[in-house]
């Protein structure tokens, strides 16, 4: 039997039939075929937000939390390189994104001539994306869409982008009966990873170096999260005594109240991190690109004496950075699994030359802790970020159904440093870009994903203002998330580089006086603002109990840095420093006496702890 | 001789250009570049509150002013925010210069998993003229003078430049001499007097014409983009059809003017009145001028004249190329098609009578609210299809100094932060956004540093319908943002409210002093 629909109907089907549920837009008449198409399709959502950026970043949180699928429908030209933020994100943190756009009926211009609409927009998207397509004929279209669905997971996971010339929705196919119809995928299915076994050779290789090793070291990053691993790496961990980190991708695979977990991800633990991956002889790295936020896993921050064993799902991901004395590609969880067989056939257990390298580990953590808490401690005239961050983390660890989504510059690090013990599904962020200003839009996607659960949206003052229009969605869908702002009137990553480089030459880095209350109640959602620490549970108790979006601004001092920063900023500017004026350097120091000599002291007590590893307190301390 | 930095030495190349302001989120790998501009009081760093912005913000002060004006956003994060906003400029044959920081370039390309960043300058290379990486700190005087060039030459466009961290904090002992490339350089209208065979073909084809037609695009006539030809035209005598990319340079006050294309393509007898044309003038095509050309054949015969300064541009239906400067080639063949004035003056006459009643004005409610906001010193930005077809009907027949219509399938909201970035490079006129409340959202946030900065905006919100209802009472946010509302007609439908943004300082005057 045969039947005619539009290309626009059979792209809808098509979209559902793999298992898209939700689709988020900006409505345009160009789309309006489409939107109606999509609309008449069981199991797909349509959620229109206010601008392409936002809406893209939506689909994108939604990927991220949920683990099921989700794309983002916008018009061309301008609009469509809107959704290159989230595409990069999504790339930088491989997350199976469907970006769909509108092009031009026209083929790109190879001469860039004088009709600038026919610019290749497809080529703009080549460098963030797993996979691109033209939609060129009505019937390649369930094809071409199931291609770009497996493009992006399984193996090798990230985004993908989708061209739809406008003349296409205007045609029609005649196709068969047996259409796409969803559910091909059904709408609630999680996005397995492929589930991989590594090499047998290569593991036996791993677990002769394992039991070989003296100063061992597991660093687990995203791809523990999204291969589910989290329960076999504990066992791994707890059985043989293995120390772990995490990457700040990694954030929240492991506990960080795990004795053996050295704290908050990468250089966030500061001492116990410089300490572990400068002395370790041997680092089991999983599901981790070394990419930059970890120093790339190379020297000066490394140790280059280090053997790695590195698995990965993605075949070039390993020895991208390092040079691995074993690469495993294979699933996270599968590949722990078959070491955990092999350590057991071995008769292996933990070695006892492990326990005093353990207990300096652990001696290093449980200092820096208490470091942190007196650096939170500090008398200010707003709230200390540190101690905020301890107050969000401890709302997000008592309640298993909260999500927290982090924003910001220094906001993620202060979160990182004071990392609340979450689970792996609990905290989203973009680590691969860093960027800010996607956190409405992801706190909305969060919230579509888990309808049932408490968003809260942890964001710095600078990124709150990026995506602000969301609101006004937030509003529309009645979401109720909750908004902290962690205001310090500044752009307060680089205004410390300012305050410490430059001479206090602050310029571009202070945004004082916005009034986020007025701006938020204006778009119709709650809004309070606290300045004292003591505030902040009860100021949360009331916005969440409200049944629509609640900002609370925290006022917090920007005279605080968090001292992470310099080891992130030591791989940020590497073999650049030699640059830096020294006298320029040694002024600032001068004009930053007036911080107070205890935050001073914090900082030196950073460089001298985990930049120059000296502990003698630490490596003699009985645990 | 003292140690520069490249920062300081691409502030320098900058500044030789004439760059006043940069619009611009700072990130860690342009330290020494606010560092710079900080130190130096005659060129300032513009704050918008997301990357997107920049280059719009950018794009109007450009347009408005004539004067250059780079946008900047940081590597990676920054940089895929602002390319939405940059493509706009690329579509509307703006020159904003775009520059970002790289990491270092040892380890910058290809991407290897470095913080925050990608292979940048491949997303920028369709929707720039020209993009290029600086590797050594040595070449950014002739990179930056490059980019200059290449943005200004011919069709205007934006371009970018990626410069790698090392090289903006790698400081050298450095001359005056080696600073100071660039401040020679004159922009952006050279003078190129033309082909003197072509000119006397096209003088002579117009001479043969009984009903010439003038069709003037790409921005010409702007400010920086040979304004005189305003009063070359009038002399001339065809009646003048603009683009949206050139709307209100001249609108029917002026004798020649005819006004808007886009009211004459939008109806059967506007058609009809261009079809019978038999000669038809392009000064600098566009995708508009294209498009007319396709919808509007007139007879096989009509002869296309198409005045270009570059090449490139040129139709293959054009038959008589002409390369040279618009205004050179208005005064040729003024000179050499004598009295075609008066010959064509009942032509002209019949067009622009003919127009009035074929692309009849309809502003709706409008009228009152925009006929407030037009005069000889305002600036007005309509950004929509709705806000266009009104601004366009009734601007057509009143005054004011620069008009420009934004096409909302380039960009969602582009329209603020355009107005936004002409209110700063134009103090002393009154700027006027006419938008519908949906893309005023898109963009909404930049009222915030706005008003801090100190600029005045008047906004005339539309309801037209085209978006699903809100949710939110957008008189509420724009009084959250600092706005006053003048009128809230809610029983009036079309016309939903008028806002105005009051600058909380009184230094936008002297930010903006060239």
């Amino acid at each position: 039997m045969k039947n005619e629909i539009t290309a626009a109907e059979l792209l809808a089907r098509s979209i559902a039939a793999q298992g898209i549920g939700l689709v988020t837009t900006v409505p345009t008449p160009r789309l309006r075929p489409l939107l109606e198409a999509l609309a008449g399709v069981d199991g797909v959502r349509l959620v229109e937000a206010r601008n392409e950026t936002a809406a893209a970043g939506i689909a994108d949180g939604y990927v991220r939390c949920s683990r099921r699928r989700a794309a983002v429908l916008t018009d061309g030209y301008g609009r469509a390189l809107s959704q290159m933020s989230a595409v990069t994100n999504a790339w930088a943190d491989k997350m199976p994104l469907l970006a769909l756009a509108l092009g031009d009926d026209r083929p790109p211009d190879p001469n860039k001539g004088v009709d600038r609409y026919r610019f290749d927009q497809g080529a703009a998207f080549q460098p963030v994306t797993r996979h691109r397509t033209r939609l060129e004929d009505p019937e390649g279209i369930p094809a071409a869409i199931r291609k770009a669905a497996l493009d992006t997971a399984g193996g090798r996971m990230g985004p993908a982008y989708i061209e739809i010339p406008l003349g296409l929705l205007k045609r029609t196919v005649t196709a068969a009966a047996d259409l796409p119809s969803p559910p091909e995928v059904p709408p609630d299915r999680t996005l397995e990873p492929a589930r991989l076994t590594g090499d047998p050779a290569a593991v036996e290789e791993a677990v002769r170096l394992i039991r070989k090793a003296r100063r061992p070291l597991i660093l687990c990053g995203a791809g523990v999260k999204s291969s589910g691993a989290d329960g076999e790496l504990l066992t791994l961990v707890g059985q043989y005594r293995l120390p772990v980190a995490m990457t700040m991708a990694g954030m929240g695979a492991v506990p960080v109240s795990h004795p053996l977990c050295l704290g908050g991800p990468s250089y966030a633990a500061g001492e116990v991190f410089h300490v572990a991956i400068k002395e370790a002889d041997l680092v089991i790295a999983l599901g981790t690109a070394f990419g930059g936020l970890e120093g790339f896993g190379l020297p000066p921050l490394w140790s280059g004496d280090i053997s790695f064993i590195h698995v990965d799902i993605d075949p070039l991901q390993l020895g991208l950075n390092v040079l691995p004395r074993v690469s495993i590609r294979g699933d996270v969880r599968t590949v722990i699994g078959q070491l955990l067989q092999s350590l057991k056939a071995h008769g292996f257990a933990a070695k006892p030359e492990w326990v005093p390298w353990n207990r300096l580990l652990g001696n290093l953590k449980y200092a820096r802790r208490e470091r942190l808490d007196r650096n939170a401690g500090l008398k200010t005239d707003n709230i200390h970020q540190g101690a905020l961050c301890r107050q969000v983390g401890e709302i997000v660890a008592e309640r298993a159904d909260t999500v927290l989504v982090i924003d910001g510059g220094n906001t993620p690090l202060y979160a990182a440093m004071y990392a609340p013990n979450v689970r792996p599904d609990q905290v989203i962020f973009p680590f691969g870009m860093a960027a800010l200003g996607s956190g409405l839009a992801y706190a909305i996607g969060a919230q579509l994903a888990f309808p049932e659960k408490q968003v809260i949206l942890f964001t710095g003052d600078g990124s709150f203002l990026y995506n602000i229009q969301e609101l006004e969605t937030m509003c529309r869908l009645g979401l109720p998330v909750t908004v902290l702002i962690n205001n310090d009137s500044a752009w307060n990553m680089i205004r410390a580089m300012q305050d410490m480089f430059y001479a206090r030459n602050f310029v571009g880095t202070d945004i004082p006086g916005v009034d986020h209350l007025q701006i938020a109640m204006g778009f119709g959602a709650r809004a309070e603002r606290v300045s004292s620490l003591e505030a902040v549970p009860a100021a949360f108790r009331r916005a969440s109990r409200h049944p629509g979006p609640a900002v609370i601004d925290c006022l917090t001092d920007k005279v605080n840095t968090p001292d992470a920063l310099i080891s992130f900023a030591l791989v940020e500017f590497q073999g650049v420093l030699r640059y830096f004026s020294p006298l320029l350097f040694l002024k600032s120091m001068w004009l930053m006496r007036d911080v107070g000599i205890k935050r001073m002291a914090h900082m030196a007590g950073y460089i001298v702890k985990a930049l120059l590893r000296i502990n003698p307190g630490a490596r003699r301390r009985k645990p | 001789m003292r140690y520069v930095s490249g920062g300081e030495l691409l502030v320098d190349c900058l500044r030789g250009h004439g760059v006043r302001h940069i619009f611009s989120i700072i990130g860690g790998q342009m330290g020494t570049i606010y560092d710079t501009v900080g130190r130096r009081p005659d060129i300032d760093v513009i704050v918008p509150r997301n990357e997107t912005s920049a280059p719009l913000m950018a794009a109007g002060y450009i347009a408005t002013t004539g004067r250059p004006a780079v946008s900047m956003a940081t590597v990676g994060a920054g940089v895929v925010y602002e390319v939405g906003g940059l493509t706009h400029a690329w579509l509307n044959y703006l020159p904003v210069i775009s520059i970002a920081p790289q990491v270092q370039s040892w380890k910058m390309k290809p991407h290897q998993e470095s913080l925050q960043s990608c292979n940048q300058d491949e997303i920028f290379e369709p929707i720039t003229r020209w993009n290029a990486i600086i590797y050594h700190r040595d070449r950014i005087p002739q990179l930056v003078d490059r980019a200059f060039r290449e943005a200004y030459t011919g069709v205007p466009g934006p371009v970018h430049l990626d410069v790698p961290v090392d090289v903006l904090f790698q400081r050298k002992l450095t001359g005056r001499g080696k600073r100071a490339r660039g401040l020679a350089h004159a922009l952006p209208a050279p003078i190129l007097p033309g082909d003197s065979t072509a000119l006397a073909a096209a003088a002579g084809l117009l001479a043969d014409s009984q009903r010439g037609l003038v069709l003037l695009g790409q921005g010409l006539g702007r400010k920086g983009r040979f304004p005189g030809i305003v009063q070359l035209l009038n002399r001339l005598g065809l009646p003048v059809l603009t683009t949206r990319y050139s709307a209100g340079v001249l609108s029917r006050r002026h004798q020649a003017g005819a006004g808007l294309a886009l009211l004459y393509t939008g109806t059967e007898a506007g058609r009809a009145l261009i079809n019978r044309a038999d000669a038809l003038l392009i000064i600098g095509a566009d995708s508009e001028s294209m498009a007319l050309l396709e919808g509007c054949p007139g007879s096989g015969d009509r002869p296309v004249i198409q005045v270009e300064i570059d090449s490139q541009a040129f139709l293959a239906d054009t038959r008589v190329p002409l390369l040279a400067d618009p205004q050179s080639a208005l005064e040729t063949l003024i000179l050499r098609a004598p009295g075609l004035a008066a010959r064509a003056k009942p032509w002209g006459e019949e067009f622009i009578s003919g127009g009035e009643t074929a692309a009849k004005p309809d502003p709706g409610p409008l009228t009152a609210a925009l006929q407030q906001a037009a005069g000889e010193n305002s600036i007005i930005v309509a950004d929509g299809s709705t806000a266009v077809r009104h601004a366009a009907a009734l601007l057509q027949d009143r005054a004011c100094r620069d008009l420009f219509l934004l096409d909302e399938r380039e960009a969602l909201g582009a329209g603020l932060p355009f107005a936004l970035g002409a209110a700063l490079g134009n103090p002393d006129s009154r700027v006027t956004l006419i938008c519908n409340h949906s893309a005023l959202l898109a963009n909404i946030r930049e009222l915030s540093p706005a008003g801090k900065l100190g600029l005045n905006l008047q906004m005339i919100i539309l309801d037209d319908g085209a978006t699903a209802p809100l949710a939110v009472d957008t008189a509420a946010v724009l009084k959250g943002l600092g706005c006053r509302i003048l009128t809230a007609d809610h029983a009036g439908r079309e016309l939903g409210l008028t806002a105005i943004l009051t600058g909380e300082t009184a230094d936008s005057a002297a930010r903006a002093a060239p």
